[in-house]
Protein backbone atom coordinates (compact mmCIF):
# COMPACT_ATOMS: atom_id res chain seq x y z
CA UNK A 1 0.00 0.00 0.00
CA UNK A 2 1.29 3.44 -0.92
CA UNK A 3 0.92 5.71 2.13
CA UNK A 4 2.10 9.11 0.96
CA UNK A 5 0.37 12.07 -0.69
CA UNK A 6 -0.13 12.09 -4.44
CA UNK A 7 0.41 15.85 -4.72
CA UNK A 8 2.06 18.28 -2.31
CA UNK A 9 2.54 22.03 -2.30
CA UNK A 10 6.10 21.81 -0.98
CA UNK A 11 8.38 18.76 -0.86
CA UNK A 12 10.03 19.56 2.47
CA UNK A 13 8.39 20.68 5.73
CA UNK A 14 9.63 22.13 9.00
CA UNK A 15 9.62 19.78 11.99
CA UNK A 16 6.97 21.59 14.04
CA UNK A 17 5.91 21.10 17.64
CA UNK A 18 3.02 18.96 18.85
CA UNK A 19 0.98 20.89 21.40
CA UNK A 20 -2.19 19.95 23.28
CA UNK A 21 -4.69 17.16 22.82
CA UNK A 22 -6.60 16.15 19.71
CA UNK A 23 -9.78 18.15 19.23
CA UNK A 24 -10.79 16.40 16.05
CA UNK A 25 -10.56 12.79 14.91
CA UNK A 26 -10.85 11.87 18.61
CA UNK A 27 -13.99 9.71 18.60
CA UNK A 28 -14.86 6.36 17.05
CA UNK A 29 -16.77 7.34 13.92
CA UNK A 30 -16.82 4.44 11.43
CA UNK A 31 -16.52 1.23 13.44
CA UNK A 32 -17.37 -0.10 16.89
CA UNK A 33 -13.88 -0.13 18.38
CA UNK A 34 -10.94 2.22 18.01
CA UNK A 35 -7.24 2.41 18.85
CA UNK A 36 -6.61 5.76 20.51
CA UNK A 37 -3.24 7.39 20.93
CA UNK A 38 -2.32 8.54 24.44
CA UNK A 39 0.88 10.36 23.52
CA UNK A 40 1.94 12.92 20.94
CA UNK A 41 4.24 11.68 18.21
CA UNK A 42 4.97 10.90 14.60
CA UNK A 43 3.74 7.64 13.09
CA UNK A 44 5.59 6.74 9.93
CA UNK A 45 3.91 5.31 6.86
CA UNK A 46 5.80 2.05 7.46
CA UNK A 47 4.52 1.78 11.03
CA UNK A 48 0.96 2.44 9.88
CA UNK A 49 1.33 -0.24 7.22
CA UNK A 50 2.86 -2.66 9.76
CA UNK A 51 -0.20 -2.12 11.96
CA UNK A 52 -2.52 -2.83 9.03
CA UNK A 53 -0.65 -6.03 8.11
CA UNK A 54 -0.72 -7.19 11.76
CA UNK A 55 -4.48 -6.65 11.77
CA UNK A 56 -5.02 -8.50 8.50
CA UNK A 57 -3.19 -11.54 9.93
CA UNK A 58 -5.37 -11.62 13.05
CA UNK A 59 -8.73 -10.48 11.73
CA UNK A 60 -11.35 -12.94 10.58
CA UNK A 61 -12.70 -12.41 7.08
CA UNK A 62 -15.74 -10.39 8.18
CA UNK A 63 -13.91 -7.71 10.20
CA UNK A 64 -13.29 -4.32 8.59
CA UNK A 65 -10.35 -2.05 9.42
CA UNK A 66 -10.35 1.72 8.88
CA UNK A 67 -7.16 3.80 9.09
CA UNK A 68 -8.06 7.22 10.48
CA UNK A 69 -4.70 8.99 10.04
CA UNK A 70 -2.60 9.68 6.94
CA UNK A 71 1.11 10.52 6.63
CA UNK A 72 0.93 14.03 5.20
CA UNK A 73 4.26 15.28 6.56
CA UNK A 74 7.61 14.62 4.89
CA UNK A 75 10.70 14.17 7.04
CA UNK A 76 14.07 14.95 5.52
CA UNK A 77 17.50 13.83 6.63
CA UNK A 78 21.09 14.36 5.57
CA UNK A 79 23.14 11.47 4.18
CA UNK A 80 25.68 9.94 6.58
CA UNK A 81 29.24 11.29 6.68
CA UNK A 82 28.13 14.61 5.24
CA UNK A 83 29.44 17.93 6.52
CA UNK A 84 26.92 20.38 7.96
CA UNK A 85 25.52 23.05 5.70
CA UNK A 86 24.79 22.80 2.00
CA UNK A 87 21.08 23.08 2.62
CA UNK A 88 18.29 20.87 3.91
CA UNK A 89 18.43 17.13 3.27
CA UNK A 90 16.19 15.18 0.96
CA UNK A 91 12.78 13.82 2.11
CA UNK A 92 13.34 10.32 3.50
CA UNK A 93 9.96 9.19 4.80
CA UNK A 94 6.42 10.34 5.50
CA UNK A 95 4.74 10.63 8.90
CA UNK A 96 1.30 11.24 10.39
CA UNK A 97 1.37 13.81 13.21
CA UNK A 98 -0.59 12.41 16.16
CA UNK A 99 -1.83 14.16 19.28
CA UNK A 100 -3.07 12.48 22.51
CA UNK A 101 -6.66 11.41 21.86
CA UNK A 102 -6.34 10.79 18.11
CA UNK A 103 -8.07 7.61 16.94
CA UNK A 104 -5.58 5.78 14.70
CA UNK A 105 -7.52 2.71 13.56
CA UNK A 106 -11.11 1.53 13.80
CA UNK A 107 -12.57 -1.95 13.62
CA UNK A 108 -16.10 -3.04 12.83
CA UNK A 109 -17.99 -6.29 12.32
CA UNK A 110 -16.21 -8.21 15.09
CA UNK A 111 -16.76 -8.86 18.80
CA UNK A 112 -14.89 -7.16 21.65
CA UNK A 113 -12.66 -10.15 22.37
CA UNK A 114 -11.44 -10.24 18.78
CA UNK A 115 -10.97 -6.46 18.73
CA UNK A 116 -8.82 -6.67 21.88
CA UNK A 117 -6.59 -9.36 20.37
CA UNK A 118 -6.20 -7.46 17.09
CA UNK A 119 -5.50 -4.08 18.67
CA UNK A 120 -3.00 -5.68 21.06
CA UNK A 121 -0.97 -6.91 18.07
CA UNK A 122 -1.28 -3.53 16.34
CA UNK A 123 -0.27 -1.65 19.50
CA UNK A 124 3.11 -3.40 19.38
CA UNK A 125 3.78 -1.74 16.01
CA UNK A 126 2.99 1.76 17.24
CA UNK A 127 5.61 4.24 18.48
CA UNK A 128 3.13 5.79 20.94
CA UNK A 129 1.12 4.47 23.88
CA UNK A 130 -2.36 3.49 22.78
CA UNK A 131 -5.57 2.11 24.24
CA UNK A 132 -8.79 0.51 23.04
CA UNK A 133 -11.87 2.73 22.97
CA UNK A 134 -15.45 1.83 22.15
CA UNK A 135 -18.01 3.70 20.14
CA UNK A 136 -20.19 5.86 22.38
CA UNK A 137 -23.94 5.67 22.39
CA UNK A 138 -25.59 8.57 20.56
CA UNK A 139 -25.83 10.48 23.82
CA UNK B 1 -38.90 4.73 26.91
CA UNK B 2 -39.56 5.80 30.49
CA UNK B 3 -38.95 9.27 31.88
CA UNK B 4 -36.28 9.31 34.58
CA UNK B 5 -35.99 11.83 37.40
CA UNK B 6 -32.92 13.93 38.08
CA UNK B 7 -32.33 16.42 40.84
CA UNK B 8 -30.58 19.58 39.68
CA UNK B 9 -29.46 22.81 41.26
CA UNK B 10 -29.59 26.24 39.72
CA UNK B 11 -26.18 27.80 39.27
CA UNK B 12 -25.28 31.42 38.87
CA UNK B 13 -21.56 31.10 38.19
CA UNK B 14 -20.36 30.69 34.64
CA UNK B 15 -17.12 30.70 32.73
CA UNK B 16 -14.35 28.14 32.45
CA UNK B 17 -12.82 28.82 35.86
CA UNK B 18 -16.12 28.45 37.75
CA UNK B 19 -17.05 25.36 35.75
CA UNK B 20 -13.69 23.70 36.49
CA UNK B 21 -14.28 24.30 40.21
CA UNK B 22 -17.74 22.78 39.86
CA UNK B 23 -16.34 19.65 38.22
CA UNK B 24 -13.75 19.28 40.96
CA UNK B 25 -16.59 19.15 43.49
CA UNK B 26 -18.21 16.25 41.60
CA UNK B 27 -20.82 18.27 39.76
CA UNK B 28 -21.50 18.61 36.04
CA UNK B 29 -22.58 21.92 34.49
CA UNK B 30 -25.72 21.76 32.36
CA UNK B 31 -28.12 24.08 30.59
CA UNK B 32 -31.85 23.93 29.99
CA UNK B 33 -33.28 25.83 27.03
CA UNK B 34 -36.11 25.97 24.52
CA UNK B 35 -39.80 26.82 24.16
CA UNK B 36 -39.06 30.57 24.07
CA UNK B 37 -38.35 30.61 27.81
CA UNK B 38 -35.22 31.85 29.53
CA UNK B 39 -32.18 29.60 29.58
CA UNK B 40 -31.49 28.06 32.99
CA UNK B 41 -27.95 27.16 34.03
CA UNK B 42 -27.92 24.03 36.16
CA UNK B 43 -25.51 21.77 37.94
CA UNK B 44 -26.04 18.04 38.42
CA UNK B 45 -24.38 15.40 40.57
CA UNK B 46 -21.99 13.45 38.34
CA UNK B 47 -22.78 10.02 39.82
CA UNK B 48 -26.54 10.49 39.40
CA UNK B 49 -26.21 11.83 35.86
CA UNK B 50 -23.91 9.07 34.62
CA UNK B 51 -26.21 6.45 36.16
CA UNK B 52 -29.18 7.90 34.25
CA UNK B 53 -27.27 8.26 30.95
CA UNK B 54 -25.94 4.71 31.20
CA UNK B 55 -29.52 3.42 30.95
CA UNK B 56 -29.79 5.06 27.52
CA UNK B 57 -32.57 7.37 28.74
CA UNK B 58 -33.33 10.38 26.56
CA UNK B 59 -36.27 11.83 28.49
CA UNK B 60 -35.50 13.39 31.85
CA UNK B 61 -37.71 15.06 34.45
CA UNK B 62 -35.55 17.75 36.02
CA UNK B 63 -36.46 19.00 39.48
CA UNK B 64 -35.00 22.30 40.64
CA UNK B 65 -36.31 25.32 42.55
CA UNK B 66 -39.37 23.38 43.73
CA UNK B 67 -40.56 22.76 40.19
CA UNK B 68 -40.31 19.99 37.63
CA UNK B 69 -39.61 20.29 33.92
CA UNK B 70 -39.54 17.59 31.25
CA UNK B 71 -36.51 17.76 29.02
CA UNK B 72 -34.79 15.86 26.25
CA UNK B 73 -31.06 15.17 26.51
CA UNK B 74 -29.93 17.12 23.45
CA UNK B 75 -26.17 16.86 23.73
CA UNK B 76 -23.51 15.45 26.06
CA UNK B 77 -19.92 16.66 25.84
CA UNK B 78 -17.27 14.16 26.87
CA UNK B 79 -13.58 14.50 27.59
CA UNK B 80 -12.22 12.00 25.08
CA UNK B 81 -9.07 11.27 27.06
CA UNK B 82 -10.39 11.23 30.62
CA UNK B 83 -13.71 9.56 29.71
CA UNK B 84 -15.75 11.92 31.85
CA UNK B 85 -18.76 14.12 31.14
CA UNK B 86 -18.00 17.82 30.67
CA UNK B 87 -21.39 19.37 30.00
CA UNK B 88 -24.99 18.43 29.22
CA UNK B 89 -27.61 20.24 27.13
CA UNK B 90 -31.29 19.75 27.96
CA UNK B 91 -34.06 20.91 25.66
CA UNK B 92 -37.48 21.69 27.17
CA UNK B 93 -40.25 19.65 25.66
CA UNK B 94 -44.01 19.48 25.68
CA UNK B 95 -45.17 15.89 26.09
CA UNK B 96 -47.83 16.49 23.41
CA UNK B 97 -45.39 17.89 20.85
CA UNK B 98 -43.30 15.65 18.60
CA UNK B 99 -39.51 15.73 18.84
CA UNK B 100 -36.73 14.91 16.36
CA UNK B 101 -33.83 12.76 17.50
CA UNK B 102 -31.33 10.07 16.45
CA UNK B 103 -31.93 6.49 17.55
CA UNK B 104 -29.47 3.56 17.23
CA UNK B 105 -30.10 0.76 14.74
CA UNK B 106 -29.61 -2.81 15.99
CA UNK B 107 -29.11 -5.78 13.68
CA UNK B 108 -30.67 -9.11 14.64
CA UNK B 109 -29.59 -12.48 13.27
CA UNK B 110 -26.85 -13.49 10.86
CA UNK B 111 -27.23 -12.41 7.25
CA UNK B 112 -27.66 -15.19 4.68
CA UNK B 113 -25.19 -13.39 2.42
CA UNK B 114 -22.42 -13.62 5.05
CA UNK B 115 -22.79 -17.44 5.08
CA UNK B 116 -22.31 -17.35 1.29
CA UNK B 117 -19.01 -15.52 1.72
CA UNK B 118 -20.13 -11.89 1.65
CA UNK B 119 -19.17 -9.02 3.96
CA UNK B 120 -21.72 -7.26 6.13
CA UNK B 121 -21.51 -3.46 6.07
CA UNK B 122 -23.49 -1.68 8.77
CA UNK B 123 -23.39 1.76 7.17
CA UNK B 124 -25.92 3.75 9.21
CA UNK B 125 -25.59 3.04 12.89
CA UNK B 126 -28.16 5.69 13.87
CA UNK B 127 -31.27 6.91 12.15
CA UNK B 128 -33.17 10.19 12.61
CA UNK B 129 -36.80 9.90 13.66
CA UNK B 130 -39.72 12.11 14.65
CA UNK B 131 -42.15 11.00 17.35
CA UNK B 132 -43.90 12.00 20.54
CA UNK B 133 -41.62 12.11 23.61
CA UNK B 134 -43.63 9.31 25.16
CA UNK B 135 -43.14 7.04 22.13
CA UNK B 136 -39.36 7.25 21.70
CA UNK B 137 -38.07 3.76 20.84
CA UNK B 138 -34.89 2.61 22.58
CA UNK B 139 -33.51 1.26 19.29
CA UNK B 140 -34.69 0.27 15.83
CA UNK B 141 -34.32 -3.49 15.44
CA UNK B 142 -33.79 -4.95 11.96
CA UNK B 143 -33.87 -8.67 11.19
CA UNK B 144 -31.13 -9.33 8.65
CA UNK B 145 -31.34 -13.14 8.55
CA UNK B 146 -32.81 -13.04 5.01
CA UNK B 147 -30.36 -10.46 3.65
CA UNK B 148 -28.60 -12.14 0.73
CA UNK B 149 -25.36 -11.36 -1.07
CA UNK B 150 -25.53 -8.07 -2.98
CA UNK B 151 -28.70 -6.99 -1.16
CA UNK B 152 -29.20 -3.99 1.09
CA UNK B 153 -31.77 -2.49 3.43
CA UNK B 154 -32.62 1.19 2.95
CA UNK B 155 -34.15 3.66 5.41
CA UNK B 156 -37.51 3.37 3.60
CA UNK B 157 -37.51 -0.39 4.28
CA UNK B 158 -37.05 -0.05 8.05
CA UNK B 159 -39.81 -1.58 10.20
CA UNK B 160 -42.67 0.84 10.80
CA UNK B 161 -43.26 1.62 14.45
CA UNK B 162 -46.42 3.16 15.81
CA UNK B 163 -46.14 6.95 16.08
CA UNK B 164 -42.60 7.02 14.63
CA UNK B 165 -41.71 8.74 11.35
CA UNK B 166 -38.28 8.37 9.75
CA UNK B 167 -36.68 11.71 8.90
CA UNK B 168 -33.46 10.37 7.34
CA UNK B 169 -33.46 10.16 3.53
CA UNK B 170 -35.31 7.00 2.48
CA UNK B 171 -32.73 6.15 -0.21
CA UNK B 172 -29.84 5.88 2.27
CA UNK B 173 -28.44 2.38 2.83
CA UNK B 174 -28.61 1.19 6.44
CA UNK B 175 -27.02 -2.23 6.03
CA UNK B 176 -25.76 -4.22 3.06
CA UNK B 177 -23.96 -7.45 2.22
CA UNK B 178 -21.35 -7.24 -0.51
CA UNK B 179 -18.57 -9.35 -1.96
CA UNK B 180 -15.27 -8.91 -0.12
CA UNK B 181 -12.84 -6.99 -2.33
CA UNK B 182 -9.35 -8.42 -2.57
CA UNK B 183 -6.28 -6.28 -1.94
CA UNK B 184 -5.11 -4.26 -4.91
CA UNK B 185 -1.60 -4.93 -6.15
CA UNK B 186 0.31 -1.68 -6.41
CA UNK B 187 3.00 -1.61 -9.11
CA UNK B 188 6.57 -1.17 -7.87
CA UNK B 189 7.06 2.06 -9.86
CA UNK B 190 4.12 3.67 -8.07
CA UNK B 191 5.53 2.69 -4.67
CA UNK B 192 8.81 4.42 -5.41
CA UNK B 193 7.23 7.46 -7.08
CA UNK B 194 7.67 10.86 -5.46
CA UNK B 195 4.61 13.08 -4.87
CA UNK B 196 3.90 15.68 -7.54
CA UNK B 197 4.87 19.18 -6.37
CA UNK B 198 2.17 21.72 -7.27
CA UNK B 199 4.30 24.84 -6.80
CA UNK B 200 7.25 23.53 -8.79
CA UNK B 201 8.39 26.14 -11.30
CA UNK B 202 8.80 24.98 -14.89
CA UNK B 203 12.44 24.77 -15.94
CA UNK B 204 13.64 27.91 -17.65
CA UNK B 205 14.07 27.46 -21.32
CA UNK B 206 17.67 27.04 -22.26
CA UNK B 207 19.37 30.05 -23.77
CA UNK B 208 19.20 30.31 -27.53
CA UNK B 209 21.90 28.83 -29.80
CA UNK B 210 25.25 30.43 -30.49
Amino acid sequence: MRLMPKRVKYRKSQRGKIKGNATRCNTVAFGEFGLQSLEPGWITAQQLEAGRVAASHTLPREGKLTIRVFPHKSVSSKPIETRMGKGKGEPEFWVAVVKPGTVLYELSGINEEMAKTTFNKMAHKMPVKVRLVQRRKII
Amino acid sequence: MEILDLIAEKRTTKGSRAVKKLRKEGNIPAILYGHNLDNVMLSLREDQLSKVLRTGARMIRLSFDNKKESALVKDVQYDTLEDCILHVDFSRIDLNESVTLWVPVELIGEAAGVKEGGMLAHVMKDVEIECLPTAIPEKIKINISELGLGKSIHVRELPSLEGVRYISNGDLVVVSVHQAAGEKEVPEEELLAEPEVITKKPKEEEAGGI
